[in-house]
């Protein structure tokens, strides 16, 4: 099924601070733990990932350092900030209150199929 | 036969001509392209299906541009604004030639006896000549050199001072030369009426370019087709 592009945009920042707060990662990685994460059924444009990363990064959330790691080619390593796990904090708070209230919901009414 | 490293450089010249991408994006899709191109080539996948797959797994060029943009548009306004500064400088600089030139053909043409109106006019018209000549080398060498850079003058600390030094000795030696040049033409001229003449043909032809000029650039620049984004 296809994620629309306003739920696809809300939950990228959350995803992205997340899977930076299990230690520091490049693009490319980050983009295959999302997809691994949500079993391939979140499909990003891959390269849209970028830009979002980019915006963080202006915001102070997150750090960025070219660096090659031994015999390999150079990559973009990104690392959270501590103004980034405070943000990441706040959404995790939010996803929850809407996680809450739409679980208490679904679970009272019975399922009609 | 198909050449990875070659279509790597294509898909990134392609991206980088839109302008709204900065080198490091450049770079980090390339890398993104290229682990997910040597994944699919592990997975049994031929490298030429593999690059493609990558290519639109990673998304459209004009959608990716898009989305750069948002995010430098400081970025991408701050190299505009320079290279409009430099376009300035660039002006001033062929206009300043072009006076100096101007001078010392005036003073040239009295020297030598040339009649007073026909060295006012060649004068005029040499000065235009050398200005568009100018301005053309300027925008020949930056448009060879410059095309894939953020900013006109990027390089060496050595690199900058050069250009500053450069930009002030032109500025300062060439008014001073023009007005040698006039000093010379009045002490050139037979009586102050022929100076007067030549001067004044000068001034009717500067007159007919400042005119002129901004009308074909007004012109160029409506002609100028625009560069709009494939949809």
């Amino acid at each position: 099924m296809a994620y629309s592009k306003e739920l696809v945009a809300a939950s990228a920042t959350p995803l992205i601070l997340s899977v930076l707060a299990h230690g520091e990662n490049y693009g490319y990685a980050i983009i295959k733990r999302v997809a691994a994460l949500t079993e391939g059924e979140m499909q990003w444009t891959d390269g849209m990932l970028y830009p979002v990363l980019h915006r963080l990064e202006e915001q102070g959330y997150i750090e960025s350092e070219w660096r090659a790691p031994e015999g390999g080619r150079r990559r973009k390593y990104y690392h959270l900030r501590k103004d980034g796990a405070a943000a990441l904090a706040e959404e995790r708070r939010k996803w929850n209150v809407v996680n809450t209230a739409l679980m208490s919901l679904w679970e009272v009414k019975p399922c009609l199929t | 036969m198909f050449d990875l490293e070659r279509s790597l450089a294509d898909w990134r010249d392609q991206l980088g001509r839109s302008g709204q991408c900065i080198d490091g994006d450049l770079a980090e899709l390339e890398e993104h392209l290229r682990e997910e191109t040597a994944g699919l080539v592990r997975a049994g996948l031929a490298e030429e299906e593999a690059f493609l797959i990558a290519c639109r797994r990673l998304g459209r060029i004009d959608l990716l541009g898009a989305e750069f943009e948002k995010v430098n548009l400081r970025s991408i306004w701050v190299s505009r604004s320079s290279w409009m500064a430099f376009g300035i400088l660039a002006y001033l600089a062929s206009s300043v030639g072009a006076r100096t030139v101007s001078q010392v053909v005036l003073a040239g043409g009295l020297f030598s006896g040339l009649p007073s109106r026909l060295t006012g006019a060649i004068a005029a018209f040499g000065s235009l000549a050398v200005l568009l000549a100018l301005l053309a080398l300027i925008t020949i060498t930056f448009v060879r050199h410059g095309q894939r850079q953020d900013t006109p003058v990027p390089g060496s600390t050595a690199r900058r001072c050069g250009l500053a030094i450069g930009m002030f000795l032109w500025f300062t030696l060439m008014p001073g030369a023009g007005l040698l040049a006039g000093a010379i033409a009045v002490k050139a001229a037979r009586d102050m009426s022929e100076f007067g003449h030549a001067t004044v043909a000068t001034s009717i032809g500067t007159f007919a370019i400042s005119v002129l000029m901004p009308l074909l650039l007004t012109t160029w620049l409506l002609a100028t087709p625009r560069f709009t984004r494939s949809a």
